[in-house]
């Protein structure tokens, strides 16, 4: 038995002494004892001395603290005690009457040993108060806690180059100053915070955030419960949850909860622990003297980053797609009048093509390399062989043949109808392609591709529930106009609405599923259009895909 | 009201109690490395004692009482795992099993010692690794107890204690 293999005994071991271990993990140290001597042997010697510590009197006595330490132990473990008391889930002892004396209560195995030494159970049941601050003399020394995950335009104190992507924050680092930029920092326990600049903090162990001010934004599993947040004095204790703080230069302090529920400890009286739970906020003033309810602020807090996408998302419901098209993230970064050239994947702007009639373009499929979330684009054409629709390969089998002629190409807008001055699109009464009523203008014989999958991965595990949109011919558009529109899935069709002309609309909503990878947005002109001698065939094609939206997990 | 014990009763009480605290933790071994975590071994060492206490005078005089605790908890084991149908992780018609029991027969000669090694070892820890002992131990914390308190995640208390242990399990059989 080698060293790793010793080390991997000692925790199944360990793990199982606690009735922690899953049943792969018993399977396991099954196999290592049935096949290693020297590892049953070391085990039997491992469980006489865990029999030692727990039926002997082989450990000393613990050392008394102040009665600020005993006062603090007493409410830490109150407010353990009372959350165990009410999670079915995790097995605790039932609380005492008297908690002062016993918060949690022993065991009641037989221990004749105790039972003969009054003196010692005193002894002990004051000391189960007072080990905390003991406890945190012996806090490791310096070693990493946490990591750099993300980061997203951070500005240092003085300019200095500051933390990157994979660096490591110890326990005993100084305070670090964030100017402004967000970072997201993991902990070793599994528990993240994103930190919103300005801001200083202190990783000061690998479940514990120090805030002197600025805003955190804590994500906690299920096995990093307790994760602490220490703010302005107050302590902000995790109990299964997403939270946010905000510690005031004025020591205020904000605790606003989205999920689960957490404990706020706002002093060492009986009457200073509060819970807090999902959809609940509190403002703590006076040192904690003063605690308020206040509105929860949802989309107060930087929720999840992302360094590749430079995505910043504060709890927004849902991503635009119109933006993405315009080069932004999806949560307004884009520029309206800006737009995708299907024939060569290029940015373009509006001003720029104006009134332009493309050239005949072919059907393949162009990768649109420099937008995370825009797969590609293409001119559909079934004439030209199978429309390929995505990097993978997917193919568009219903695709009908076209002219591949367009106007302008795909854009986040357009606000302004061509030449004449007034609003670009219209549907059903309200006018699209600006802020407030964003679309995707995509005439006749064009189509994009979003891939929904890197969406996930920039989003840090928020799903996408649904695409939503209205899609038409404007009304503003000239006449002639008759188009199908397409929304595809994978390649599959999932959204088919032919013949469509000027003025009509129709209402979009699409389920997805975690596995789907890439939405496809299409207009063809309607295969058999019929136009007056001396007008394109595509003429009056003006579709749009109104207010499209990826509706995201609440 | 006053307690009457007949005095042949308390030698006898006496003498089990004195018996029990120097071996318990010798039978609380076996059934550790059986059933492998503290709350079901804690069950059935109080039934096994309960019983040895009911068996006591019969039996005497008992040429070993660890292999008879042993013996009694064996039955408690069965008992215990068809009425919880769970948590006893070796199964007990496995060569794993006939190991065991011959490995805890080794036992009762090794523990005499191993309590005086273990506090020379226990001395030996670090502050930072006697005070986790103490609070695990001692203070009888659970590890997500420990965990809320130090700050620090479950997972990583595991890892100390299970460090902490290999420390004293090492220390102990290094100890001459």
């Amino acid at each position: 038995m080698d060293e790793v293999q010793r080390q991997e005994l000692d925790l199944l071991l360990y793990q199982m002494l606690e009735n922690e271990a899953s049943p792969e993990q018993i399977a396991r140290l099954n196999a290592i004892l049935s096949e290693d001597a020297e590892a049953l042997r070391y085990t039997m010697d491992f469980y006489l001395v865990a029999s030692a510590l727990r039926k002997s009197t082989v450990i000393p006595s613990a050392s008394l603290g102040t009665q600020d330490e005993i006062d603090e132990q007493f409410h830490l473990l109150k407010i353990f005690a009372e959350e165990e008391r009410v999670a079915p889930s995790i097995e605790l002892p039932e609380e005492e009457e008297e908690p002062a004396a016993e918060p949690v209560r022993r065991t009641a195995a037989f221990r004749p040993d105790r039972q003969k030494a009054a003196l010692w159970v005193l002894v002990a049941s004051m000391a189960a108060l007072v080990v905390f601050f003991a406890s945190i003399k012996f806090l490791p020394e310096r070693e990493p806690v946490a990591f750099v995950a993300e980061t997203v335009e951070p500005r240092w104190q003085n300019g200095e180059e500051g933390l990157k992507v994979q660096d490591l924050l110890y326990n005993t680092d100084e305070p670090r100053i964030l100017r402004s930029g967000t970072l997201e920092v993991e902990f070793y326990s599994g528990a993240r915070a994103v930190i919103e600049g300005p801001a200083e903090f202190v990783c000061k162990s690998d479940n514990m955030l120090s805030l002197a001010y600025g805003r955190v934004y804590a994500r906690v599993p299920d096995y990093a419960s307790g994760f602490t947040v220490l703010a302005n004095g107050m302590r902000i204790v995790d109990l299964g949850t997403e939270f946010g703080v905000l510690a005031n230069v004025d020591c205020s302090v904000e605790l606003h909860v989205t999920k689960g529920k957490t404990s706020l400890v706002t002093g060492r009286g009986e009457q200073d622990v509060y819970s807090v739970q999902a959809g609940q906020a509190r403002r703590v003033r006076d040192g904690g003297a003063t605690v308020e309810e206040i509105a929860l602020k949802e989309a107060g807090f930087v929720q999840r980053i992302d360094t590749k996408t430079q995505m910043v998302w504060k709890g927004q419901k849902t991503l635009n797609l119109a933006d993405m098209v315009g080069g932004g993230n999806g949560l307004g970064t884009g520029c309206l009048e800006c737009g995708i050239d299907p024939a060569n994947a290029r940015g373009m702007r509006m001003d720029v093509y104006y009134y332009e009639r493309f050239p005949e373009a072919d059907n393949r499929y162009r990768t649109v390399d420099w937008h995370p979330f825009i797969d590609g684009v293409f001119v559909p054409d079934a004439s030209q062989g199978p429309q390929v629709i995505s990097s993978r390969g997917d193919i568009f089998d219903q695709c009908p043949k076209t002219n591949r002629h367009y106007y302008v190409s795909i854009v986040n807008g357009t606000q302004q109808s061509f030449g004449s001055g007034g609003p670009g699109l219209a549907l059903n009464g309200v006018y699209y392609g600006n802020a407030e009523s964003p679309a995707i203008f995509i005439h006749a014989n064009q189509g994009i591709t979003f891939d929904l999958e890197a969406m996930r991965q920039a989003l840090k595990g928020i799903g996408i529930l649904r695409f939503e949109s209205v899609g038409g011919i404007s009304a503003t558009a000239p006449e002639y106009g008759l188009a199908d529109l397409y929304v595809l899935v994978d390649g599959k069709v999932r959204f088919f609405q032919p013949a469509v002309q000027k003025g009509q609309f129709c209402r979009i909503s699409i389920p997805l599923e975690p596995k789907d990878r890439f939405l496809t947005l299409a207009a063809v002109t309607h295969p058999g259009k019929q136009v007056p001698a001396g007008y394109n065939e595509e003429h009056g094609d003006w579709c749009l895909f109104g207010a499209p939206v990826l509706r995201l997990e609440p | 009201m006053r307690l009457i014990v007949d005095k042949k009763d308390q030698l006898k009480s006496d003498e089990f109690l004195n018996l029990l605290m120097q071996k318990q933790m010798r039978i609380y071994a076996f059934i550790l490395s059986v059933v492998r975590n503290f709350e079901d071994a804690d069950d059935i060492l109080q039934e096994t004692v309960h019983t040895m206490w009911q068996k006591y005078e019969d039996c005497r005089p008992i040429e070993d009482f660890v292999a008879w605790g042993i013996q009694v908890a064996y039955y408690k084991i069965l008992e215990y795992r068809k009425k919880k149908e769970r948590n006893v992780h070796v199964d007990l018609h496995s060569g794993l099993f006939d190991q065991l029991m011959a490995a805890s027969r080794t036992l009762d000669k090794e523990g005499e010692e191993v309590l005086e090694k273990l506090k020379r070892c226990l001395k030996q820890l670090s502050p930072r690794g006697r005070r986790f002992i103490e609070l695990r131990y001692y203070q009888d914390l659970k590890p997500k107890q420990i965990a809320v308190l130090l700050g620090l995640s479950v997972l990583n208390v595991y890892k100390i204690l299970s460090r902490i242990h290999s420390q004293l399990v090492q220390c102990v059989r290094m100890h001459p």
